[in-house]
This record gives C-alpha cells, structure tokens and sequence, in this order.
C-alpha cells in the first residue's frame, strides 16, 4: 500500500525530473497513478464496465499521464493536489479523444528519432553563431512548444486543440493540418490565427502559475 | 474617468482584438502592428505581450511543392522514378529536416524504408536549399559506401511534387541505446564481452567510410542498429563530411544562399550530439574536424559502456545540451577509474587514448581503435596499455587455456594412474555431450530466428533455406508452424506451342492447353507430364483456341477455337469425337453442367445453344438482339446459367425452364468473363472499362445477389477466375500478365508476368490464360506465351489466420476445449461455440444477462464454466452444453477456474479477492481478502485433484494453498515483482507467472524453486510504455513449451527446459485475453477484447480445412479476416 504523498515529495521529484533525475518519473508515476486510473474509472462518464475491463482506457492513462510529464515545461504546481487536478484534466481531454471517431483521432507523433543533433534547420537564421547560442534557442523553443502543449489542454474547443497541437507542438504541414481537421489548409491556418492569442494567454496564466483558476474556469 | 478593467479583463480585451487583427493580415489586409498597438492604447502592453508569444508560435504558410527549388541536381530531377511504384506504409521517423516510411517495392517483392525530405514550410529559401543538400549529401555518401555495417541505398529519386527521396534496406533490431539500457538492467544476452564486439563492428564499418574520404561526424548509439542475428549497421549519414579527391573539404553542391555561405564551409557551425560530439566539434573548429573526430564518438559509447551513462552525464541524469556542452568545453569527462573500479585497465586505455581532447593524440583513425578493441577481446597485447612480460605470460596462458590443460592432464596422469584417466575421460565425454547438445540447440535457435526474419521480409527460398538447417531433433511446434509459411514453389514447364487457353476438369488432375495454331495439350497437373495432345483443324481459315471445357467425367473436352464450329475429343488418346455444327459465328465461350452430355455455348451470332454430346445436335437456343452474348458459365449444380453481354448486362436463367431470375450490370462496358466460382456461392463477372486501359472485376453473392466486392486491374481483361476458398482472384490481361487479387484486402497482391514469371517467350504475346487449380488452395496456374506455370504462394500464411468478429458485438474471451476441437468464445452475453478445426459455427449459448467475461473449460473437458459481470457462474457440461448449475458469485468476477473432480471452483473478485466453493456451496468455504493480494496478478488455480490452490499473495510470492480450508501449504517466491497471471502446467510439475522485468518465472513444484527465468528477448522496456504485463500464459501438452501473450499484444513462445526465447512476434492489438495450445496439433489460438482472433497454425492439412471454413464464417458474415 502506498504511503499517501505530501505536497513536498510531488514538488521534489518534479524538481528533479526537470533537473535530468529519470527515477524520479517512475516514482511520480508510482504515486499519482492510482488515484487517476480511480478518477477515470469511477468519475467520467464512460461505460464503467468497458472502463473497467476496457485495458485500453487504462493504458491510456497512463501513456497520457507519461507524455504529459515529458513534455511539461519546466514549471512546478502548487502542490500534489493541484498537479494531480492538472493530470486528470489532460487524462480527460486525452480519453475524450481516444473515443472519438478514428480518423479525427489525434496521434502526437514523436519528433526526433531522426537525430537530435546540434544541426538543426529550423535555426538556420542562427547559423552563424557560436555552438551555445544555436544549443539556447533551440531549446528555446522546445520551451516555448512545451508551454503550447500544455496551454491547449485549456482550450475548450476541441477543434482549436488539435489545430494547435498539429501546428505549433508537431509543426505538421498545412495540407496534413488540413486534411485531420476536414477544412482547407488556409482554412486551418485562418482559424489557428484566431486560436493563437488565446493560446498565448492561457501560457501567460499558466507561467505565472495560475493553474488553479484554469482548472477552474476551462475544467 | 473611465474604470480601468482589471489586468485579466484587459488581456481578455487584448485577446479578441489581436485574434482579429491576425486574422485580418492572414486575409491579406496590410496592417502594421504598432499602429495596431497604438490605435488600442489601454492594452498596448498587453498586445505586445500576446503578440510577442503568438510569433514564436505561429507557422508559416503552406508550401505546396518544390517547384523552382534551387540546387537540385539536374541529374536527379531528370531521373525515372518510380516513386509512384511504392506501396507507402506507416511513418516511422520524423525529424528536421525529413521522414522516413514504410514503403514495399511490389515489382521485387521486398519491404524498405525512404526517406524523403519534408514538405512543409519553409522559413527561408535557403534553409530549403540547405535541407536538400544535406539529404543529398547522407544519398550519396551511402550510396558510395559498400559494406556489410552501412545500410545500402537503392534508388535517389524525386517524388512528384519535387521532394527528394531515397530508399534503403529495412533494418529490424535495436539501436545501441537500447542495447546499453538492457545491459545497465543485467541482461545476460547483452553482456559487456558482446557490446564490445558491436563497437567491433561500429569501428570496422567507420574505418571504411574513412578509407572513402567520409566522416561520419555523428556517431552515437542511437545512429548504431544492431539487428536480430547481431549484424551491425552505421546509420545516418546526413552530416557526414565528404574529402574531395585533392583531400579539401567538399565545398557545396547547392547553389550558394542569399548570404553566400555554404554548409561545408560555414564556421561557428555545430554538428553532432553533445555528449557523443568531441571537443573541436564543440568549439566549432570544423576545419580539425576528420577521423579522429569518429573515433571520439565511438570512444565516448565505450565510456557509456563501461560506465553506466555518456561522458559528462551521471548514470540516471540528462542535463540538458547548453550544460553538457559547457562542460565538453571546459575539460574531459568524470575519469572511468571512479565510475567502473573493477574495468580492466586495458579496456580503461582504450577508451582513455580515444577520447584524447587533442585529435593528434587519439587512435589514428577507426581501424586502429577497432585493432585494440579485438586485441582485448583476444586477450592479446593492447597498444594504449603497456604492459610487462609477466602479464604477457598471463594472458599467453589464458589464450592457450587449452594446451596448458592438456598438459597439466598429462602431467597428473602420470602422477596418478590409469583408473583416473578413464575417469576423467568419462566426465570429458559427458561435459562434451552436453556442449554438443547446448552447441545444437542454439544452432536451432539461431536457424529458426534467421528463418522468422527472411519470412518477415518476404524472402521465402531463403527462410527454407534456414529452416532446412534446423537440426531435426530439435524441431517443435514454432518450426512446424514457421515451416508451413514458405510456400513459393513455382512449378514451369516450357510449351512448343504459343498458349492461348488452359481449363482443369473438375477434379483438378488433369490439365488442357490450347494454342495459337489449334494444338492441344492436356496435362497431368502434378507433373505436367503430357497425357494426350491432338491439333483441332482449321475452321472458316482460323485455329486458335479460344477456349476449353472438359465434361463432368472428365471423358471428354470440348474446344471452342475462333471459328464457329466447336469439336469434341476424348481426353485419354486425344480421338477426334465429333463436331457441332450451327453457330454462324465464332464461339466465344462454351461449359458443361452436370449433365456430361449437354453443352452449352455462346457465340457471336447473337445466340446461346444447349448441344447433345452423344448425338452432336442442337437441343435448345436463345437468341438475342440488342448484344451479343460474350461468356456462358453453368453452375455447379447445374441449375443456372449466367451470361455476359457486349453491352455490359449480365443475365442469369434457370436452366429448366430457362426463366431470366436476375439481371446484374456493367454499365457502359463489354463483359469480358462471367463464371460461378466451385461452390456456387459466389458469381463473378469482369469487364474492361473502355475508356481506360483497366479491367474490373466484380463478386455477387449467388443468392442474394448483393454485389459483395469490387476489384481493379490494369489491362484488358481477357479471362478472370476466382478461388473462394484461397480468398483470389486472377485476371489474366492482354499484356500478357495475370493479375493475383486478394478479395478481402481487393489489393493486387501479385502480378504474374512474362519475366518475373520466368516463361520463355520469344515475342510479346497478347495471349494469356489463367485457373485456379480446384480443391488446392490457390493454386493458381497461368499460360502464357511459350510456358505454363504453376505457383502456390499467395496464400503464404496459411499457418496464420487472423480474423475480427463483425458487427457491433466485441469478443470479450474465448477459451479452447482441452480435448475436443471447439472453441468457446463469450461476445457479450453470448457464448458462441466454433468447431476448433474448421471454424464453423457449431452453437450459440446464452444463459447470461450481462457480459461474459472469462470462461473456463475443467482440464478433463467434462465440464465449462462461465461467469458474466454481475457474477452469475454457469456450470455446462462440455459435451452436450446442457446447463448443471447456476450460481451468483457477486459482480466483479476477475478469474474462474475449476478442478476435475471433487467439484471445486476457484474464482477471484475484485472486491471479495479469492473464494473458494465446493460442490454445492452457496457461498465460499473460505476466502482470501484483497489486502492479501497483491493487486496486479490475477487468476487463481487449482489443481485438477481439487486439492489445492495457487494464487498470488504477495508482491513476489505465490502461495499453495489446501482447497478445502485455505490452510497455506507452501510460498513460492520469486526474483521480482509479480505482474498478471499465474499457469499451472498440465503435468502439475510447474507454475508460471509474469514478472515486472520483463520476465516469466517458472516454479519447479517439485524442487520448490525456481526453475527458470524466460525473458522476453528482442522487447525492451523502451516498447513498453509501463511494467509489461502477461495477460495470458499457457503451457503445452509436455511442458516442453511454454506460450505467453503480453498486455501489447505481444505473442511470446520459450522452450522451457532451456529457457531459451524461439518465437516473439506482435500478434493482436491490446491485450491478449485469452492464449490456447491445442495439445495434439500444436495450434495456438489468441484472442483480444476488441473481437480479434488468430490462430498460429503448423498442420498444413488442418491449416488447409480451417481456411475454408473460416471462408464460409466470413461469406456468413460473422467474422471478418484482417490482414
């Protein structure tokens, strides 16, 4: 039986996972499972006996839970409490994906795995600097897709979600954005446009760490 | 004065006008943000905040192709590609700058990987250029290297919208990485002796790269796969450097960037990984960047190897790059002496001298490190170590262990006597055996494990090649059921006559091809050896054969040649029998019913004639006006006849009273074949579209005649056959080709032609002719041109069966009986039986409300258990499945299972844990609570006497219990965590049970320990996304194998008394919830909760039965085949 968490050792073993400590993932995920895959099995409204039997809702809990710690941003909740509320609302959003129909389904897609060398492309414009200033804003901007990932979870519409995750955190084509989303890609690149200030605004709340009202208001 | 909202408000205010001042750009409206800003003056500073965040995430427009892109080769962008030819599969990478996917070459028949460049947006012109010119540069530089540890590269192409691509050989295995993770977790497989050698092999194929002028510049274990058999390659050149022949640096390719810079020569940038990348990369110093920069790479992989985690980095820590990058800078990594005490100081050297921070000071190039690597290995003098003449000595003795034993043996027999010699070489021999025996089974192992691979990718010859090898004792269930697989035996035989049409009659024996110039051949099917042969005569100055029928006997064949008049002639001695005169127009198509002495014919004067063999008259007619008929064919039952016409109407009559019953369409086009396939369950017509150089093929239920399929091929069709039961169609075209469609996936799965079919031809034919050969399974035969082929190869898995139930209703369970062939599956609150060998449906019980969740069959067969979610438990007896009992157990039952005798079931609950009843107990005589149970493994058993239970009750224990009062007999502990089910062999000789490492632990119940530890080889914990569950475990009839289904869907296959893996292959989706062996045949069954099931087969005549009685089920509807 596991010993119930305190706020310390959440925060500590989050500190530590943005610090590079790898264990400190599985201990998170050992402490902050159970009471997800409760919530999901007895709190959302999915047919309790395919929750329970149905693996796959289960897995994809978990795989939710894992992804949504290796691509948070490098910011730390209040408490246990509040990072837990934080992982039911992705789980949730990830679960109301899962079931919907397969060709609207959203697959994040793992970048890399082709390399992540120090040439990168995309920060050609800095090509000429020093190696640390090419290394800094590429992870700038793994940053910055960070944030966006976790800022869609509090757009309501689900349309604007998967219009943000295909374009600002996967940086798939417009003709791809288009066609997962049923509209032109111009289309798709009008409405992201009118998704982006808000996106930026829930980044805003959540560096300033306003996780709570969030929680709250898009919950 | 105005209230000034709150800050939030303000942002608010900030956000609905910038996502209308953004949306207004993107419409094209200039509009410039600061007067933006300044035309909303009280939420400027939150605009400019907004704004600033929206740029970094917004993307740029959509880029539709390459057109105009600068620097392509013109070479390349001149090139035949043939990236049309592609079957494209699944994306497997994406990165920077491109992709790589699945593709299948259908022409050669073999499975690769392209990579291609990405298409999407581009934020400058020559960032695009740049892109090209590295994709280019790792063509090139793979293509001109050729050796064993670099992937080849097949065609450079360029797709159409101007991207370019290249194709390589499709690796399978495990990158470096994932090698090092096993290693740092004790896998025994991957010892630190064989990683070694892996380097071995890294440096060998950098040394040649080297030899060529290249440099990798990226070497890191994640560029390193290492695949199945152990064969190592060098990956991803992309950045690799490239020497001009007068020893320069390459300058670029591509045209120069607006900035004039190009890629090779540009300072300051980075290429590498950090914690892999050397210190002049680092420092940007490209210009001292050569071989002694790989050699670094390789170095710090050994530093990794020995340490536990790469240069600069704490075993279980990632810092992030900026930080090992400054630490690179600053000075060399933590020294090994402190991280690896116990390393040998040789191998300490080794790795010391390559990662020397000056290049000057390392390993000369690859080569040389690799020479060092296997002098260590070799336990032989290593350079970067100097050593004295005593350690010399020592490793001299080392080497020559076996000579100094013998010495010493000599030595000691003298001292000793001849009585302990003979001793002595009594345990010689015996140790000897042993190591012969040990040598011959990994020699199995090692065949079967070549042989899956070269199955896997479509290599058949070679896959016999290897099963061949396989020594024969050792073979068992996985090699009968892998051999069953290879099944392209092309049989050919070459004709003097140019063929133009072939039938079989109606047993399949007997073969007869007609030709060009009226000769005819008929052949026995099996050998082609030639039974008869006569030439039709010439009739209206035309003798090509156009058709044939043999009678039902199989006495007689009929011949339609382009004229009018069709003969019949007897099959034995090739006698002229007779002609039928009438027709005023050539025959286009003739058949016989089941009568042998009427025959049908169609012609083109517009009439269809039913003939009197025997008499050799007309006996009826049709006759039509408005088109012509183009093809006949009779049931097999001879009750109907179908016809296809010039104007795409397909007429079907009852051949009694000739009463049209249906009328079927090809709108627009000439029905070029129609034919009932062998069972008449099926019609089949096909038509050429005239408008374009396709035929199509169409399957209508013969019933219903509901159109069931739609099928598509290239060139005109000139006959089509169908074969049921294989799940095949072929049309034979004008080009001279056959295509082989699969009806379920309607894909063309093969496409037969003069070359690739190996036919001698001595000129284009436009004559081809094609049948499945009856009663064998997709045996197809094709003519054309000079030769006749025969080839059985398109049903190649039929040793493996997958199916899905249709409909709404998801399999939930299924379960084998132990000894007769049936199959219970529960779908909902149906349990539905199937006849284990043919698949046929047998019964539909349905005594529960809710749904089923486990069944379970008594290990003496007599007796079937059921139990649905609200818990009512259902006793059948499994031979008439009449209800004995009924019972309510409470909802949330996990797990049944019963004894043989003394009437005992055990079941485990999700609130209650585990309870026991006998006989009629209402209630459970005793019970474990769930605070005894662990929580992650589940199904409790008992043995057959009933005498006692095993069920988990620890994290790592498993206990015995006395059935009767739950008194705990005996603990068995295992090495690990426990994790999903629990077996209980046949035998009751051993337990089994998954384990979180990624393990089974088998229980001797004899010894009272553990027996052995099977590990799930080729399946790292990187495929698992969490502890990897065993959701079903079985062992077969002689506890010789032991079987095991993964929660991924991972299918699992060990011998026990060796421990040794032989079969680990993705068999379901999810999780595998219910895994049979049939004891007698060796079949594995597997189920998943999603409605999928699929048999694992290795009798070929049982694999032939169930085929067709699964293709009854699926024309049933009841299930459906998945590819």
């Amino acid at each position: 039986m596991t010993t119930p968490q305190t706020h310390d050792e959440t925060i500590d073993l989050l500190q530590r996972w943005h610090g590079g400590d790898r264990a400190a993932l599985g201990e998170l995920l050992e402490r902050h499972l159970p009471k997800l895959r409760e919530f999901v099995r007895t709190r959302l409204d999915l047919d309790a006996r395919h929750v329970r039997r149905d693996q796959d809702s289960l897995d994809l809990t978990q795989h939710a839970a894992v992804r949504v710690l290796e691509y948070m941003p490098r910011f730390v909740p209040r408490d246990g409490q509040q990072f837990q509320a934080l992982l039911r609302r992705i789980v949730t959003n990830a679960l109301i994906n899962e079931v919907r129909a397969p060709k609207h389904r959203l697959r994040e897609q793992r970048n890399g795995g082709y390399g992540d060398s120090m040439l990168d492309l995309r920060s050609s414009p800095h090509s000429s600097m020093q190696p640390e200033r090419a290394i800094a804003a590429r992870e700038q901007a793994d940053e910055t897709r960070a944030w966006a990932r976790m800022a869609l979870e509090f757009l309501d519409d689900e349309c604007d979600r998967q219009l943000v995750l295909l374009a600002a955190v996967d940086e798939r084509p417009w003709n791809e954005i288009g066609e997962a989303t049923e509209m032109t890609p111009d289309a798709a690149r009008m409405r992201f446009k009118r998704v982006m200030p808000k996106l930026a605004n829930r980044i805003r709340m959540l560096r300033e760490g306003r996780i709570d009202e969030l929680l709250e208001q898009f919950g | 004065m105005s209230f000034l909202p709150d800050r939030d408000s303000r942002f608010a205010q900030a956000e609905a006008a910038l996502a209308d001042y953004l949306a207004r750009r993107e419409g094209g409206e200039p509009l410039e943000f600061e007067r933006f800003c300044a035309e909303h003056d009280e939420i400027a500073a939150e605009l400019q905040l907004l704004f600033r965040t929206c740029e970094s995430l917004d993307r740029p427009p959509h880029q539709d192709s390459f057109a105009g892109l600068v620097g392509l080769p013109e070479s390349l962008a001149r090139a035949h590609n043939r990236f049309a030819d592609y079957q494209v599969g699944e994306r497997i990478a994406r990165g920077g700058m491109g992709e790589i996917v699945a593709v299948h070459d259908p022409v050669l028949r073999r499975d690769m990987v392209m990579k291609i460049v990405r298409g999407d947006d581009w934020r400058a012109c020559d960032e695009r250029a740049r892109r090209v010119e590295r994709f280019l540069r790792e063509a090139r530089t793979t293509g001109q290297l050729d050796h064993p540890g670099i992937v080849p590269v097949h065609e450079l192409g360029v797709h159409s919208d101007g991207r370019p691509y290249f194709t390589m050989k499709r690796v399978r295995g495990q990158t470096l990485a994932d090698l090092f993770a096993q290693h740092r977790k004790g896998d025994i497989d991957w010892s630190q002796a064989r990683l070694l050698i892996v380097l071995q092999r890294v440096c060998e194929a950098t040394a040649y790269a080297h030899s060529r002028g290249a440099i990798h510049r990226d070497l890191k274990p994640a560029n390193v796969m290492v695949g199945d058999f152990g064969e190592v390659y060098v990956m991803d050149w992309g950045l690799s450097k490239l020497r001009d022949d007068a020893g320069q640096p390459e300058t670029s390719s591509v045209g120069a960037s607006s900035s004039g810079d190009s890629l090779a020569t540009m300072e300051g940038e980075v290429i590498g990984t950090p914690c892999y990348m050397s210190p002049e990369q680092a420092a940007g110093a490209q210009n001292h960047v050569g071989p002694a920069t790989d050699v670094y790479a390789i170095g710090a992989m050994l530093y990794e190897l020995i340490c536990g985690s790469p240069p600069y980095c704490v075993e279980g820590r990632a810092p992030p790059p900026h930080a090992v990058l400054a630490r690179l800078l600053r000075g060399p990594p933590a020294p090994l002496e402190h991280c690896a005490p116990r390393t040998p100081a040789e191998l300490l050297a080794i790795c010391d001298k390559a990662m020397r921070r000056d290049p000057r000071q390392r390993f000369v190039d690859a080569r040389d490190l690799a020479s060092d690597l296997a002098a260590f290995a070799e336990d032989r003098v290593v350079r970067a170590h100097r050593t004295g003449p005593i350690v010399e000595l020592r490793k001299w003795i080392r080497r020559n262990r076996a000579l100094t034993a013998s010495a010493a043996m000599a030595l000691l027999a003298v001292l000793v006597g001849s009585v302990w010699i003979a001793r002595a070489n009594r345990d010689l021999a015996g140790a000897l055996q042993s190591q012969v025996e040990t040598a011959r089974f990994g020699a199995y192992r090692s065949n079967l494990l070549l042989a899956q691979a070269e199955l896997e990718a479509g290599n058949d010859e070679r896959a016999a090649y290897w099963l061949g090898e396989c020594p024969e004792r050792e073979r068992g269930w996985e090699w009968r059921h892998l051999a069953l697989r290879p099944l392209s035996n092309d049989r050919r035989v070459a004709l003097s006559m140019e063929a133009s049409a072939l039938a079989f009659d109606r047993g399949g024996t007997r073969l007869a091809v007609g030709g060009r110039e009226g000769d005819v051949l008929v052949l026995r099917s099996s050998d082609f050896d030639v039974l008869s042969a006569f030439r039709v005569p010439p009739t209206d100055n035309v003798d090509w054969v156009a058709d044939l029928a043999f009678d039902p006997t199989g006495g007689i064949l009929a011949v339609a040649t382009k004229g009018a008049i069709p003969t019949l002639w007897r099959v034995d001695d090739g006698g002229y029998v007779g002609a039928l005169v009438g027709h005023r127009s050539e025959v286009v198509d003739l058949s016989f019913g089941l009568d042998p002495d009427v025959l049908y014919t169609a012609a083109a004067d517009g009439s269809i004639r039913a003939w009197s063999v025997s008499q050799q008259r007309e006996l009826s007619r049709l006759d039509f006006d408005a088109a012509l008929p183009t093809s006949l064919a009779i049931d097999p039952a001879g009750e109907r006849m179908l016809a296809g016409f010039s104007d795409g109407a397909i007429l079907e009559w009852e051949l009694g009273s000739w009463c049209v019953t249906t009328r079927l369409e090809f709108p627009g086009e000439s029905v070029a074949q129609v034919r009932y396939d062998p069972k008449g369950q099926l019609l089949m017509a096909s038509s050429n579209q005239p408008s374009a150089d396709r035929g199509i093929t169409r399957l209508w239920m013969a019933r219903t005649h509901e159109l069931w399929k739609e099928l598509r091929s290239d060139g005109v069709v000139l006959g089509s056959q169908v074969d049921v039961d294989a799940g095949l169609v072929c049309v034979a075209s004008s080009s001279g080709d056959v295509a082989v469609l699969s009806i379920d996936s309607e894909d063309a799965i093969d496409q037969i032609g003069l070359v690739a079919s190996g036919l001698r031809h001595r000129k284009p034919t436009a004559f081809c002719a094609a049948d499945f050969a009856p009663a064998a399974l997709g045996d197809l035969h094709m003519t054309s041109g000079h030769g006749l082929l025969a080839r059985s190869g398109f049903t190649r898995r039929t040793s493996d069966f997958h199916f899905e139930s249709s409909g709404n209703d998801r399999m939930q369970f299924s379960r084998r009986h132990p000894s007769e062939p049936r199959l219970a599956i529960a779908t909902d609150s149906t349990i539905t039986l199937l006849d284990s060998r043919t698949g046929r449906h047998v019964a539909t019980l349905e005594q529960h409300e809710e749904t089923v969740n486990c069944v379970a069959f008594t290990r003496d067969g007599r007796r079937m258990l059921s139990v649905d979610d609200n818990g009512r438990l259902v006793e059948w007896d499994a031979r008439d499945y009449r209800v004995l009992r009924k019972r309510e157990l409470g909802a949330s039952v996990l797990a049944v299972c019963g004894s043989d005798a003394s009437d005992v079931i055990v079941f485990q609950r999700e609130d209650l844990g585990i309870g026991v009843l006998i006989g009629d107990d209402p209630a459970p005589r005793w019970t474990l609570a769930p605070s005894e149970l662990p929580g992650e493994v589940f199904k409790p058993l008992v043995t057959r006497d009933g005498r006692r239970v095993f069920a988990a009750t620890g994290e790592r224990t498993v206990t015995e219990f006395d059935a009767r009062d739950g008194r705990p007999l005996r603990t068995l502990l295992a090495p690990t965590r426990l994790i999903g089910v629990l077996a209980l062999s046949p035998d009751e000789q051993f337990v089994a049970a998954g384990c979180d490492d990624f393990s089974v632990v088998v229980w001797s119940l004899v010894r009272g320990n553990v027996e052995r530890r099977l590990l799930f080889g080729a399946y790292s914990s990187t495929e698992f996304l969490q502890t990897p569950v065993v959701t079903s475990l079985e062992f077969d009839a002689t506890s010789s194998r032991l079987f095991a289904g993964l929660g991924i869907g991972v299918f699992c296959a060990w011998d026990l008394p060796r421990g040794e893996l032989l079969l680990c292959a993705p068999a379901l989706r999810g999780w595998i919830t219910g895994l049979d062996v049939d004891p007698v045949g060796g079949r594995v069954w597997l189920t998943n909760h999603r409605g999928e099931l699929r048999v694992l087969e290795s009798d070929p005549r049982v694999a032939a039965e169930f085929a067709r009685g699964m293709r009854m089920e699926i024309l049933a509807g009841r299930w459906r085949k998945r590819e």
